[in-house]
């Protein structure tokens, strides 16, 4: 059984009688343990409602969401599955508790209830994870942006769980801090093979991906590898967008250019080098 | 600039800065309760002395410990004043008693009359109005001295700690404790915010500044509003960020930082009870050896 | 009437232990109906510049005249802050009011405007930013969806008919579709009211779509200020202060550098992919 299995998932919103706007229509999909999957959506394809589901904060209104076998609609096994499945959600200030850093880190390990020394190793472990040592004993609101989310993502990691979900959680950064959480995941993916599910509506972060799912309006609209770069108008009907160097490289292919398939910037220069 | 730091913690390597928060706190309440009690000058010199030591043992700037008085300052003044021109016009011999020297005067220095009214200053208006302004002042420095030594997130665990036994009649005292912290950790954030939200109703020509109490009141729903509706926000993202990591109340809950009493928090504790004692002891003439009577109370 | 701008200075807390440079001597020009884009690292002083040509931040050091007001001497506030409407970042936090309605006509009112004007400025307003009057006017704004609440929150500024328009990371937080749509009705905007538009982004490729002139700020100084043609040719200076070229400059840079024989000044996408093919083109015959 994969580590994280949704089966025909469905909730709705209803915000009065007349407005009921149905957010997952009949999902399902599953990852393994290992694999860094990207879901990717257009702002209101249900992507942030399936990362809530995915650790029990909102149950499907039918379907079933199971971690590791536990079923989100069990009360008693919530606490369980988000030892095992950690969120990282969109805006950098609203995820911290504590006036110190390393105090907000070890909120995670204090509910797990460990002894003091453990946490303190933990809180250092997360912290160097995502380079943020130096930061240990300051505030949080002296940080940027990227940083802030960096320090969430540590307060994450500290639980220590099998998978990390990244609700958005670069939608609010600039790119500097976009690009500061990416290579953490990066680094993460190549130190311990976390599973990632990066849930996003930049298609460029979804490039390192092992797979993508594509939601549009509720539905899966598309599951599977990288071909999807290649098929920009179905992106765009979907209401995303390629990463600049793919549209130019699915443009120069178009004007007879026998250009490979390519998924990063420098790929693309190395191929027009190669045929110029 | 965010940096009002909060609660004026002044960081430094002191034994102060070390002591447990708990004791802290308790020894501030023993001062604040010491204060009252003392009614001679030689007692508010001797804990004005004590008060300096510890701000040279806390290497605390003196300044800074004095600036905390200045918010206050008006409000002493006032009291002062009060003190010194309605306390009762007594004509009665006042004493002045400097250890070496003595003065018999009259008590009053200025008198008038206004029909039924008989005000004036007198000595023992001067003596009650000096005596007001060294209280208030001692009783503003050590509460100052506590914050400036112990950061507010040492200081919630001191009082989560210090409230753990209302557990018994369950007390929410991790609740509060949490409650006290994730303020504190979003007061920066929600000003920050409020100058944001301020800046832009200005930018639509919103007038905060002009008109009575009231009508400034109106001009700021435009502010709180949006700062209420996304404060709710906050606390429901928070809410979903603390679920996540795993938060179920105080069940099973343990903290990585331990708090524990060293030998420097009991003597201080010791210390500070003695003086509490002492004072007790000169206000109500507990000790009636010939050491006191003799020596101490010479000296009122 | 152009904007002004000359020696533009500021500290944050001068004369304490917190203090800041965050301006150092600024000067630059904005012609009427130029579309402005600024960009730089944060910190770099962009908002603390656009606060000052509303008067939110007052000058203290250097001079600035925007339509003949100059902001070193007495003015009238509500005339210059309807003349400069600057919309912040997620403007959509700042929406307060009963009405969607009421909402947008809040700056109008605070001008002292009639009743019937105010109507018709939300009314054209609300046309503009592509939300239907009739079926949103009486909504509360809370109700609105997230994009509907921006276009609100848009809508208020530009119903004070402001004839300078500053907007700071408009696109901030909107996924791909959102982005377009709101550089696109920023360019309606333009084109209706011929407004001067100033932008600040931190997205070159964002920047270059629509601004005739690009101002780069760094630690507080004005580094560079051209057409986006010409700043694709300082890429290494740019990079260097922790911005990015636009993607299709950047690739024609690495590019050069390889070898490849690719003019100078290609900003765009579509000029990339032209010039490319054009020398593919010859490679073949």
């Amino acid at each position: 059984m994969a580590l994280i299995e949704v089966k025909n998932v469905k909730y709705a919103y209803n915000f009065n009688e007349q407005d009921t706007i149905i957010a997952v229509n009949d999902v399902s999909f599953s990852i393994e343990e290992g694999e860094f999957v990207a879901l990717v959506g257009h702002n209101g394809s249900g992507k942030s409602t399936l990362a809530k589901m995915l650790n029990g904060l909102i149950v499907p209104m039918s379907g079933d969401v199971l971690i590791d076998g536990m079923n989100t609609r069990d009360d008693d096994l919530l606490y369980d599955i988000r030892r095992q499945l950690g969120v990282v959600f969109q805006n950098p200030d609203n995820q911290m508790v504590a006036t110190i850093i390393e105090d907000d880190i070890a909120f995670g390990p204090e509910n797990l209830g460990l002894e003091p020394q453990e946490i303190e190793k933990r809180v250092d472990w997360a912290l160097n994870a995502v380079g943020m040592q130096q930061y240990r004993k300051g505030m949080p609101f002296r940080l940027s942006g990227g940083q802030k989310q960096r320090i969430a993502i540590a307060g994450v990691l500290a639980i220590a769980p099998r998978v990390l979900v990244l609700d958005e959680s670069t939608s609010m950064l600039d790119p500097k801090g976009r690009a500061e959480v990416l290579d953490i995941i990066k680094q993460l993916r190549a130190e311990q093979k976390l599973t990632v599910v990066l849930i996003t509506h930049y298609m460029d972060e979804a490039t390192e991906a092992d797979r993508i799912i594509v939601l549009n309006k509720g539905k899966i609209a598309y599951e599977g590898g990288k071909e999807i770069f290649l098929r920009e108008d179905e992106l765009k009907s979907y209401g995303l967008d390629v990463p600049v160097h793919i549209h130019i490289a699915n443009t120069l292919r178009k004007s007879g250019m026998d250009i490979k398939n390519i998924w990063t910037q420098k790929e693309l220069e190395d191929e027009i080098c190669r045929l110029l | 600039m965010r940096d009002i730091a909060l609660g004026q913690y002044y960081p430094a390597n002191s034994v102060v800065h070390r002591m447990d928060p708990r004791s802290k706190i308790i020894i501030a309440v023993i001062y604040l309760v010491g204060i009252f009690f003392i009614n001679t000058y030689t007692v508010y010199l001797a804990t004005i002395l004590l008060l300096l030591i510890v701000v040279l043992m806390s290497k605390v700037p003196l300044r800074l410990v004095l600036k905390s008085v200045k918010p206050m300052l008006f409000l002493i003044l006032f009291t002062a004043i009060i003190n010194l021109f309605f306390t009762a016009v007594q004509d009665k011999p006042f004493v002045i008693d400097l250890y070496f020297r003595k003065w018999t005067v009259s008590n009053i220095i200025f008198e008038a009359r206004w029909g039924f009214l008989h005000f004036g200053i007198t000595w023992t208006g001067v003596n009650n109005a000096l005596k007001m302004a060294l209280r208030l002042v001692l009783l503003v420095m050590g509460p100052s001295l506590l914050t400036l030594t112990t950061t507010p997130v040492t200081l919630t665990d001191g009082v989560e700690l210090l409230m753990k036994p209302l557990n018994i009649i369950r007390f929410p005292v991790h609740e509060l404790a949490l409650i006290m912290s994730i303020t504190l950790k979003f007061i920066p954030t929600i000003m920050e915010e409020t100058d944001k939200i301020m800046m832009a109703q200005r930018a639509r020509c919103a007038d905060f500044d002009s008109g009575n109490l009231f009508k400034k009141a109106k001009a700021m729903l435009p502010v709180l509003i949006p700062l209420f509706v996304s404060s709710l926000r906050r606390a429901e993202e928070l809410a979903y960020a603390m679920d996540s990591r795993c938060y179920r109340g105080s069940k099973g809950r343990t903290k990585m930082k331990i708090l524990r009493l060293k030998a420097r928090d009991f003597l201080g504790l010791l210390f500070f009870a003695a003086f509490l004692f002492l004072i007790l002891a000169i206000k109500y003439n507990w000790l009636y050896t010939w050491f006191s009577i003799s020596f101490l109370s010479r000296l009122v | 009437m152009p904007i002004i701008i000359e020696n533009l200075s500021y500290t944050y807390s001068p004369n304490t232990a917190f203090s800041h440079d965050a301006l150092k001597n600024i000067s630059l020009t904005v012609n009427d109906g130029e579309y402005l884009g600024i960009i730089g690292h944060t910190g770099s002083g962009k908002s603390t510049f656009v606060l000052h040509l509303n008067g939110l931040i007052k000058l203290t050091s250097g001079k600035i005249i925007i339509n003949d007001i100059d902001l070193s001497k007495k003015y009238d506030y509500k005339k210059l802050r309807s003349t400069v409407g600057i919309v912040f970042q997620y403007p959509e936090y700042q929406l307060f009011d009963e009405t969607v309605e009421k909402d947008i006509g809040f700056g109008p009112k605070n001008l002292g405007l009639s009743k019937e004007e105010i109507s018709y400025r939300v009314r054209t307003a609300m046309e503009m930013v592509g939300l239907d009057y009739q079926s949103i006017k009486d909504r509360s704004p809370f109700e609105l969806s997230g994009g509907q609440k921006r276009r609100a929150a848009l809508a208020g500024v530009i119903a004070m008919h402001p004839k300078i328009l500053i907007l700071d990371e408009p696109t901030a937080g909107l996924d791909p579709k959102g982005k377009q749509n709101i550089l696109d009705l920023v360019k309606t905007i333009k084109n209706a009211s011929n407004a001067t538009i100033i932008m600040i982004s931190h997205n070159m490729d964002e920047i270059n779509q629509n601004c005739s002139r690009i101002a780069v700020l760094n630690d507080g100084q004005l580094k560079y200020y051209m057409k986006p043609e010409e700043l694709v040719n300082y890429g290494r200076e740019v990079e260097e202060m922790g911005l990015e070229l636009p993607t299709p400059a950047k690739i024609a840079q690495n590019l050069r550098e390889q070898g490849i024989n690719l003019k100078k000044g290609i900003v765009k996408q579509e000029e990339l992919v032209d010039e490319v093919i054009k020398l593919y083109k010859g490679v073949q015959n």
